[in-house]
């Protein structure tokens, strides 16, 4: 049987989290890699056993593919995705959509006119650990939900700059929100405070007050003056119960749940980026319907670290469009 | 010579100064009042001290030196008055009233007066707090983060609004207090909250809010009190380079050299309550909060829940 042929765009951090997952899974072969500094793209291709490019759209225009990982930086989005679309090429696509709202809104309708198949890298959804959780919450209303990202400043030069990488709640708490979202449904308002950094324009810290549309309210905060990741999770409570999801690392997952009997905590190791990819790829192969993710499910979660970034921003509420 | 309390209430936290004013030599406790007669009866017992179903008696009848008030937060406001009317050293108990204006009208006649006050915001004492601020004035804080997820007391006026000003107003309190000593004062935010029909009585069963701070940082403060017991009550600090973590029991310190926990070595209810009699004495002046100074936080407290109640924005 055929592979099937994918490129990946990036060659970062989480690219070479991808390009590992993918590594391990017989029925797919990374062709092509790209990079814009060449040293870079010729490494990881060599890894893969794929053919180097010197950026994204040479691959998209040269290589024969069945779909293509974009794991680029923020700013970098759009024309790739547009690309990708021109070619009706399926793609999975890493958070942020984009620095801010208009490029991933673009794409959006772009994806959705061509009826494509996408992904978004909004990898906590694939936990077990979290289904676990929307289990104990399915009959339970969520009441408070309370989250923080605390966490040192990554050292990409983009990434302080707002502009570029849309800043930490945009870039990083995204996964918080969207996570948010899943377990206690949609938001209407946002509310934000934050405090200016000395370096770079990214807040040093900032919280997000959430009222969402079942009555439910939140607090979701992010500071990066920390030396390493010191706390990244989520928890809600609800009548008698408290659920808290908590990320140490990309395969570092905790489960605490809090009732009348106790206490019960469960760690995983699973790497919900294999999970995920293997998904996309399930569904490339028509043996799996659909992603828990698809463009258009990633662009709410999107829109809502967007609001949040702008309430900060502009120092006022923002009310999340119907 | 013994210093003569009188005890106003003979609930829960009654219990707990009572056990530490008997702990400190040369006091005595003289009386308790509490309309409950089996209550007051009680401690009463336990201290050797007389009982009275009303603190009116326990005012004519007692030679007192100092009088602690440790009654529900409706009932504050008429005790204190004729305290400071009889120049007696008062001791009062958070939160200050169920509303603002009763505090601010006691405030006023005690600073008229120039009477000696002690408001039981023990976290102040906790030796682990003076281990966070020594921390912090090398690193100041750029994020507050108050958590106090709990379940709901089960006394009669806790649920009720009008009984004590809601959890944010009753309980949440000490974290604001915290937030005041570590990071200073509140400028403005928003708030929110809300409540299902299955709650417990009428207050607020969830609460959040944002804050920004006089120096800057800003601060997310998170209550609930639907939960089976008490889940998560503390402060977490972040500053550049320092992660802190403080609650009643305990300091946790995260910085370059990893993660260390520091247990508290004091006892706060007997270290405010010590303090306070000292002052009485006129032997110390460890009185760190003052009912004027109280009264900072309990504004804040309630400029909280009031903002919470509609949805909007914090007015200090």
């Amino acid at each position: 049987m055929s592979r099937l042929r994918v490129g990946v765009v990036g060659t970062g951090f989480i690219a070479g989290r991808h390009l590992a997952a993918l590594a391990g899974f017989d029925d797919v072969e990374v062709v092509a890699v790209a990079d814009a500094v060449p040293a870079r793209a010729e490494e990881a291709a060599a890894r893969s056993g794929a053919r180097p490019h010197p950026d994204g759209i040479a691959l998209l225009e040269t290589e024969e593919l069945d779909a293509v990982w974009l794991c680029v930086p923020p700013f970098a989005h759009g024309p790739l995705e547009a690309a990708a679309i021109a070619r009706g090429l399926p793609f999975f696509v890493e958070k942020p959509l984009g620095p801010d709202l208009a490029t991933a809104e673009a794409i959006g309708a772009e994806v959705a006119a061509a009826g494509l198949t996408t992904a978004v890298g909004y990898h906590w959804r694939h936990l077990g650990l979290v289904h676990r959780a929307q289990e104990l919450l399915r009959d339970r209303p969520v009441q408070l939900v309370t989250g923080a990202w605390l966490d040192r400043t990554p050292g990409a030069p983009w990434w302080s700059r707002r502009a570029a990488s849309g800043g930490q709640v945009v870039e990083q708490t995204t996964h918080l929100f969207d996570l948010a979202r899943l377990l206690a449904g949609e938001v209407d308002t946002v509310a934000a405070v934050e405090r200016a950094a000395p370096e770079g324009d990214v807040p040093a810290a900032s919280t997000t007050l959430l009222t969402f549309a079942s009555g439910a309210v939140g607090s979701i905060s992010s500071a990066r003056v920390l030396g390493r990741r010191h706390s990244v999770g989520l928890e809600l409570v609800t009548e008698g119960l408290a659920v808290q999801v908590t990320e140490r690392g990309l395969a570092d997952h905790e489960l605490r749940v809090s009732g009348a009997d106790g206490e019960e905590t469960t760690g995983s190791a699973e790497d919900p980026i294999a999970v995920e990819d293997r998904e996309f790829l399930d569904v490339l192969l028509g043996a799996a319907p659909g992603v828990r993710v698809p463009y258009a499910e990633g662009l709410r979660s999107h829109i809502l670290a967007c609001a949040a970034d702008r309430a900060g921003r502009e120092g006022r509420p923002v009310r999340l469009g119907g | 010579m013994t210093t003569r309390i009188g005890l106003v209430g003979a609930g829960f936290i009654a219990g707990r100064h009572l056990d530490a004013l008997t702990s400190i030599e040369g006091v005595t406790v003289a009386g308790i009042a509490d309309p409950r007669a089996d209550r007051a009866e009680v401690l009463a017992a336990r201290a050797g001290a007389a009982a009275y179903a009303h603190w009116a008696d326990l005012l004519d009848v007692e030679r007192l030196d100092a009088l602690w008030v440790c009654v529900p937060p409706h009932a504050h406001g008429e005790v204190e008055t004729a305290a400071v009317e009889r120049r007696l050293p008062l001791f009062v108990e958070k939160p200050l009233a169920t509303d603002l204006a009763t505090a601010e009208a006691l405030a006023d006649r005690i600073d008229a007066t120039g009477l000696l006050t002690a408001v039981g915001y023990h976290w102040r004492y906790l030796d682990t707090l003076e281990m966070a601020r020594e921390l912090l004035a090398g690193a100041p804080a750029r994020m507050v983060l108050g958590t106090w997820l709990d379940r709901a007391p089960r006394v009669d006026w806790w649920a009720r609004q009008d009984g004590s000003g809601g959890q944010t107003v009753e309980q949440a309190t000490h974290l604001f207090d915290v937030a005041r000593v570590l990071v200073g004062e509140v400028e403005g935010g928003w708030a929110t909250g809300s409540r299902s029909p299955d709650g417990p009585g009428d207050i607020l069963d969830v609460c959040t809010a944002a804050l920004r701070f006089e120096s800057g940082a800003v601060g997310s403060f998170s209550t609930s009190c639907l939960l089976p017991r008490a889940h998560r009550i503390g402060v977490e600090l972040v500053a550049p380079g320092l992660g802190l973590w403080l609650t009643e029991h305990r300091l946790v310190v995260t910085d370059a050299d990893g993660e260390r926990t520091i247990d508290r070595d004091v006892d706060p209810f007997e270290a405010e309550d010590r303090a306070f009699v000292a002052a009485v004495r006129g032997e110390g002046h460890d009185v760190r909060t003052p009912y004027r100074e109280a009264l900072r936080t309990h504004r804040l407290a309630v400029a909280v829940a009031t903002a919470a109640a509609d949805g909007g924005t914090v007015q200090l």
